[in-house]
């Protein structure tokens, strides 16, 4: 192992949503929690993208990004935090999701920010990192252990070292970024030094949807049903008539 | 499945009815307006999809669970996306929706299509059908007493729930003291 990676040994042994919720407590950020831990899956090929050239939609864009299981798929045994977005493939195996359903669908399934955060702390890694008696739970209290408090001190001096390091292995050392991301997958991307292209991607699905949340109102479908009509001159040119007509019955 | 059905499964399977950019995309929409979850809704979306399969390329007539024809008819409201790109590009021949016109006849008719629809479905894609999208014929035509209701004003008890509530309540004023 080169020497650059021996030091990593907290981190390695983490999901992204275990080193937010270690590293900030109650103050982990739900989104980047949802954000990373897809990534971190889609680098250990537990899932994959595949796009698909759109057909459908007018205003499609060109391309149409759809999730699967990877190649890791069988072997992985995902943390409840993680099945968020793997459980829609359990079922079928040959299961594809558009990307944005996915998050929508695993956005859904986390609920909200203590709900995600109390399955990350059940988590073998951080089950002795806090202590959750009676009254913790309720009150929803984050008070870390002995451990837990060590396990952060480690936790933060890596991250602290990774952004230290990063930058300048990403451009000048390839090989050992490589590495690095290898051993890391989705914690590399604790350290927003770089910027990943599916990060971004993913950034402003979720954005997009905690702004459709925030702005939600009922209104939508009367501007949806009055903007989207359009008077097509062809009309009543369609389809009709022709002896190969599909002509199928609902019965209700 | 035949190769023109697999040919034309590529393309259904991909046919994207759900517009990423748009607040209230299709299966969004039906979800709300169906009180389904979004895992529902777009599990009757795919099944939407082996539906139209069948009904293009079978030599019969077909009928949708009412789940699946949930689907058809919201579609049926986005007519660029169902006539010019459905029937238009894809399937390359009209689909139309042809709603019952009441009495014995008409029941046993689709009744009949249903059956041959659900046995098709096993046939093409070698699996039988999931049962809560498309229940036997006794369920499918039996639970039809649907109406619109207005979620703003009404309470919506399901009779299952209410049921069981009486029951208990009954069991409970009957239970002898000791």
């Amino acid at each position: 192992m080169a020497p650059a990676l021996v030091n990593f040994k907290m981190l390695s042994s983490l999901t992204p949503a275990e080193s937010l919720v270690l590293l900030h407590g109650k103050e982990a950020d739900f989104k980047r929690m949802l954000k990373l831990t897809l990534m971190d899956l889609l680098l250990k090929k537990v899932l994959a993208i595949k796009p698909i050239p759109a057909a459908g939609h007018d205003e499609a864009p060109t391309v149409n990004l759809y999730v699967q299981r990877g190649k890791h798929y069988a072997d992985y045994r995902p943390f409840a935090h993680e099945e968020i977005y793997t459980g829609y493939f359990s079922r079928e195996p040959n299961r594809e999701i558009l990307l944005a359903n996915l998050i929508k669908l695993a956005h859904g399934k986390a609920a909200n920010p203590a709900y995600l955060r109390q399955q990350v702390m059940k988590t073998p890694q951080l089950l002795t990192a806090f202590e959750r008696g009676f009254w913790e739970r309720l009150m929803d209290k984050v008070k870390y252990t002995e451990e837990g408090a060590l396990k952060r001190t480690y936790a933060a001096t890596e991250l602290q070292e990774l952004t230290h390091l990063l930058p300048d292995l990403y451009y000048m050392d390839k090989a050992t970024a490589k590495k690095l991301l290898q051993l890391l997958h989705g914690n590399l991307f604790l350290t927003e030094a770089i910027n990943h292209h599916l990060l971004v991607l993913l950034d402003d699905e979720l954005s997009r949807l905690f702004e459709r949340e925030r702005t939600s109102d009922n209104n939508n479908d009367l501007l949806y049903m009055t903007d989207g009509f359009d008077f097509d001159s062809s009309f009543d040119n369609g389809f009709g008539g022709s002896s190969d007509d599909g002509d199928s019955g609902c019965g209700d | 499945m035949t190769p023109e059905q697999a040919e034309l499964w590529q393309k259904l399977k991909y046919f994207e009815m759900d517009d990423v950019k748009s607040s209230l995309p299709f299966s969004a929409r039906l979800a709300r307006g169906n009180g389904w979850t979004l895992d529902f809704a777009l599990r009757a979306v795919d099944e939407y999809k082996k539906f139209l399969l069948l009904a293009a390329t079978l030599p019969r007539p077909v009928t949708p669970s009412d789940e699946v024809d949930q689907v058809w008819h919201l579609h049926l409201l986005y007519t660029r996306s169902y006539r010019d790109e459905l029937c238009g590009q894809i399937l390359r021949k009209p689909l139309h929706h042809s709603p019952t016109r009441g009495g014995s006849t008409e029941r046993s008719k689709f009744n009949d299509w249903y059956n041959y629809t659900l046995t098709s479905y096993q046939i093409t894609f070698g699996h039988a059908p999931p049962k809560d999208i498309w229940p036997p014929a006794e369920i499918r035509f039996r639970l039809i007493n649907f109406i619109k209701v207005n979620a703003d004003t009404h309470f919506i008890i399901p009779k299952k729930h209410w049921w069981l509530l009486l029951k208990n309540q009954l069991k409970r004023l009957w239970r002898p003291r000791s």
